[in-house]
């Protein structure tokens, strides 16, 4: 990846300083003019017409007028890539995340989680910045927060307008004490390993010494965390400032106003991903028109009237009340008709608490406001197997790469709390790698649940290829699946603002780093310059 | 015709030399009379009937010459492209077999190479195979395990075994199309002559044949990226003088056979207080006082053909030394991937890390841990610090010219923190370290990438590559070009 800084010099019209490497970069597919001149550059939305002055002496910092850095908004000392579009020359890639409705709520400082998206910025280069609603001015062009900035590029102001913001840090240590208990839990319940005597040998060595090497650390030093090895590679910090409208943005916060967003998908050429936050019913409506999927969604409806509810109920038919945007099963309720009668029983999400209704009229008088009130959907219920008394489901993060592929960057499967209705981790449940947790359900040896894991996320990807056709660009889903006791995949919907932490409640640290660090290779790729991997 | 619908085939029956192809297939071709039908490497052609007999979407109706002719199961269930040749030279000349310029071609016919002789494909050999074929088996595609004796280039077809739907280890023997894509297990390969034959007639091979550690540096010391990774390295041409110009201005040298694997024959000189010490594997250490002790000794144990490599200070923890297996291969999209990675401690005594000489392997973050403390984010960056590197050498082998799918790549680390690439090498690289560390979804990973990869050599790359927006171009293109059949 060839990178180039730009340093600013005097000048009040624009003017770009390039090197012959710099001019030639991507001549093969260049619109390159033949000689410098006059050329729009573009940074982000800002678009300049600039003078290209050649420069003999080869190198990776380039020289800009101060009219080009201002009006071009180009940050000094940032690793740029370079490349000609139609005769245009691009300086990129520029991208923006949107993380919160307000700059002070976003966790920017040295400990914070918003780091991790940024982890993979050495792949990406470019300026790469995260952004909250208040800080964004679509009308002018321009938009406030924090930018990613790698070690050892120009020292610059460090201290952020509104204090330093480090909840991150605190949330990301709960997090990771909250997350070793939900994995304790899930070990609690495990199989006995599938190993032979090879594995087992070298398990027993790899074990003693891994164990033997933290003793002495901690005795010597008294923090495990102290490297043998200097660590050399690029790090950074978060730093404020003002920027241009990115090439592409992430969003990471439903808090955007609908004018707002449609405002910043014309100007990005809609490179705005997840563009729709569609709701659940939304999502149904999308998919079922889909032939190959329609056999994969339960039935879904909105709950208009009661009387067809109670119909559904006398055919002795289970079905899952939900609401249309509720998340994490919240509201959830499960109507089991009875064996006879037009009776049913009524099992709430909350602590496993059920509510029998001896006949449909008293049904009716209970579940009456849920039609006026927030909206309901009605759906199908799936038996989904359970183990050890939990109800199991999966979780797929879909994310595309830095090619614009989608790629399942983790799979895990979710085990409720005994007898409850959801496979939430809260209250007592627990998360898995996939083919561990399809292991403890279906009894499979892990060549089985491999072979399951591929058929899991091959369907993944269609429905993700599915949704990209329906209208709207997506790069981060996070979908929930059920498979039946028959097998069968039931796809219960698609998260467009994905719960990333579960990762790391199923005990797969380096996955949850991956999986936050994904977005940023897709936005890459979206403003012109797809990363590297 | 999207590549991902899966076809089904049905008998014509007392019809000959015809097919009936589905509404979306006869409508990408112009719904022709004629049309030039393969499957793998085996090309006939047919009358295209309108009539389509009832049958569903997904069904090919093909008359049971044209099977038998194809050599396809009843049963099968495929993918399929189709296209009309453009080029108007090419059709005529098709066109005196074909009469059109119309062809489906039905695949994958993806073939694993697992022994010399047909007597050897034992049920011992063939069962460990179906690992492989866990990830595409579900997508369609005919899957065959064949030896080297049943080819037939004459009449395009092998004798072997094809693997039957079901996750199982159930095989059915058979006389099938010569696949259009091929990968090797069991050390097997195909003699020069062979593989001219098979390229020349659009057969790929992944992993074709084994490449030495001399060419392998030079591709690799041709990518500028790479330079600051790779040991200093030299060709043991003229045998000794070399060995000693390097010991002078590195201080300790290795000597490696060009063929060498498993460490076997390696050797590693040092200059110790104006004396040499050699170390062979498994031989205790032997030290010389001169030059002339030191030739006579090293001499007749030079490898005749080798290099000579920079013994770098390579880091260690507790006397071990701590290095990395990568596992490079290509996906399902023709892009390297790297499905994991295996740390290794090697033994305390000697200077190899293989884990024959009493080291073992460890998970890639422990390891990482080891070396650079227990910080998740320290670990992940060390990890895409090595896929990346892993990758470049990916590319840089590839333009050697070799077809290349699957590849083992030593990594490690020096005293400083610096990555350096120790070897890289595509003979039959052993998946099972993944198993042995206790990582069995990466194990099974790492065996069905290579069918994986070999699906999309056979022109049926998986669409997981299909951008949502923009990036179209040029993968667009190229699976319809791949896609035409071998003339």
């Amino acid at each position: 990846m060839m990178t180039f800084t730009f340093t600013g010099t005097s000048g009040s019209e624009p003017v770009l300083y390039l090197t012959y490497s710099a001019y030639r970069v991507q001549t093969r597919d260049a619109s390159a003019p033949d000689l410098p001149s006059r050329v729009w550059v573009s940074h982000g939305c800002r678009r300049v017409l600039s003078d290209l002055v050649p420069v003999l002496e080869e190198g990776h910092q380039l020289p800009a007028s101060s009219a080009a850095v201002q009006r071009l908004g180009l940050v000094e000392g940032l690793p740029y890539r370079l490349k000609w579009v139609g005769g245009e020359l691009v300086v990129g890639p520029v991208v923006g995340l949107h993380l919160a409705a307000k700059t002070k709520d976003m966790a920017t400082g040295p400990h914070s989680s918003a780091r991790l998206f940024f982890l993979r910025y050495g792949g990406v280069g470019g300026l790469a910045f995260a952004f909250a609603t208040d800080g964004l001015n679509v009308s002018e062009g321009w938009v406030e927060g924090y930018y990613w900035k790698p070690e050892g590029s120009e020292p610059g102001p460090t201290a952020s307008p509104g204090g330093d913001i480090t909840t991150g840090g605190e949330s990301w240590r709960r997090t990771r004490g909250l997350a070793e208990r939900v994995v304790k839990r899930a070990s609690s319940e495990g199989l006995p390993a599938e190993t032979n005597r090879r594995t087992a040998r070298f398990q027993a060595m790899g074990a003693e010494f891994l164990g033997r090497k933290a003793m002495e650390k901690t005795e010597t030093t008294a923090d495990s965390r102290v490297p043998i090895l200097p660590d050399t590679t690029a790090g950074g910090h978060l730093a404020p400032g003002r920027f241009p409208l990115p090439a592409a943005v992430w969003r990471r916060c439903g808090r955007l106003p609908p004018d707002t967003l449609s405002a910043l998908m014309e100007k990005t050429d809609g490179h705005v991903f997840n563009s729709d936050f569609f709701d659940k019913w939304e999502g149904f409506r999308r998919l079922s028109t889909n032939p190959s999927l329609r056999r994969h969604l339960p039935e879904t409806a909105p709950l208009t009237n009661v009387d067809d509810l109670v119909a559904r109920l006398a055919a002795r038919h289970s079905i899952v009340l939900k609401q249309r945007e509720g998340n994490s099963g919240y509201g959830m309720v499960l109507l089991e008709p009875d064996g006879d009668g037009d009776g049913c029983t009524a099992r709430y999400r909350v602590g496993g608490r059920t509510e029998h209704f001896p006949s449909a009229d008293s049904l009716k008088r209970k579940l009456g406001p849920l039609v006026t009130g927030r909206p309901y959907l009605v759906q199908e219920h799936i038996r989904l197997p359970s183990y050890k008394d939990r109800v199991v489901d999966f979780r797929v993060m879909m994310q595309k790469d830095h090619r614009g592929a989608w790629q399942p960057v983790v799979a895990l499967g979710r085990f409720g709390s005994p007898g409850s209705i959801v496979t939430s981790f809260i209250n007592n449940g627990y998360a898995l790698p996939a083919d561990e947790a399809m292991r403890r359900v279906f009894g499979l040896t892990w060549r089985g649940a491999f072979a399951f894991k591929c058929r899991l996320v091959d369907f993944c990807a269609e429905v993700c290829r599915a949704l990209d056709e329906s209208g709207g660009c997506y790069g981060d889903l996070g979908l929930d699946v059920g498979i039946d006791v028959e097998g069968h995949l039931w796809l219960f919907e698609a998260n467009k603002l994905p719960f990333h932490e579960l990762a790391l409640y199923a005990g797969q640290e380096q996955a949850y780093l991956a999986v936050k660090s994904g977005p940023l290779l897709y936005a890459s790729h979206l403003a012109g310059f797809p990363g590297e991997s | 015709m999207d590549g991902l619908t899966v076809y089904h085939i049905e008998e014509l029956t007392g019809f000959s030399g015809t097919i009936s192809l589905p509404e979306d297939l006869s409508a990408a071709v112009g719904r022709p009379d004629r049309v030039s039908l393969s499957a793998g490497a085996l090309t006939a052609a047919a009358k295209c009937s309108s009539a389509r007999f009832g049958f569903d979407g997904s069904a090919i109706g093909l008359s049971p010459d044209v099977r038998s002719g194809l050599h396809l199961p009843l049963d099968w269930q495929c993918l399929a492209r189709a296209g009309v040749r453009e080029d108007r030279g090419a059709a005529a000349e098709a066109g005196a077999k074909a009469g059109t310029g119309a062809w489906v071609y039905l695949g994958p016919v993806v073939g694993a190479l697992v022994s010399a002789a047909k007597d050897d494909l034992t049920p011992g050999r063939l069962n460990p195979i179906s690992n492989h074929f866990l990830s595409t088996m579900e997508r369609g595609g005919l899957f065959v395990a064949f030896s080297r004796d049943s080819v037939d280039l004459e009449k395009r077809c092998i004798r072997g075994f094809r693997l039957l739907p079901g996750g199982g280890n159930d095989w059915e023997s058979g006389v099938y199309p010569l696949p259009s894509a091929i990968f090797r297990r069991y050390g097997v390969g195909f003699p020069a002559r062979l593989r001219r034959s098979l390229r020349s007639i659009g057969v790929k091979t992944s992993n074709e044949r084994v490449f030495h550690k001399v060419e392998a540096h030079h591709w690799m010391a041709a990518e500028a990226g790479l330079l600051p990774h790779l040991p200093e390295t030299r060709e043991l041409t003229g045998g000794l003088p070399v060995v000693l110009q390097m010991l002078e201005r590195l201080g300790a040298v290795y000597v490696k056979p060009a063929w060498g694997s498993l460490g076997r024959g390696v050797l590693r000189v040092t200059k110790v207080n104006g004396g040499f010490s050699v170390e062979a594997g498994g031989e205790p250490r032997r030290e010389f006082a001169a030059t002339d002790a030191l030739e006579s000794y090293l001499g007749p144990r030079l490898p005749r053909f080798g290099l000579v490599q920079q013994a770098l200070p390579l880091a260690s923890v507790g006397g071990r030394l701590v290095d990395f297996r990568v596992i490079l291969q290509k996906d399902g999209t023709g892009h390297w991937t790297v499905p994991g990675i295996v740390g290794r401690c090697g033994s305390p005594k000697l200077h190899v890390s293989n884990m024959a000489a009493g080291g073992f392997p460890v998970r890639v973050e422990d390891a990482l841990a080891l070396l650079f403390g227990s910080n998740p984010i320290t670990v992940f960056r060390r990890k895409e610090e090595l896929v990346t590197l892993s990758v470049m050498v990916g590319k840089a082998l590839e333009r050697g010219g070799l077809i290349l799918g699957d590849l083992g790549l030593d990594l490690a680390y020096d005293t400083a923190g610096h990555p350096w690439v120790i070897e890289a090498n595509n003979r039959d690289p052993d998946h099972n370290i993944a198993w042995e560390v206790g990582d069995w979804p990466l194990f099974y990973r790492a065996r069905s990438l290579p069918a994986e990869y070999t699906v999309y050599l056979a022109g049926f790359g998986h669409p997981g590559d299909r951008g949502g927006r923009g990036d179209l171009g040029d993968r667009g293109g190229r699976g319809d070009r791949e896609a035409v059949p071998p003339s």
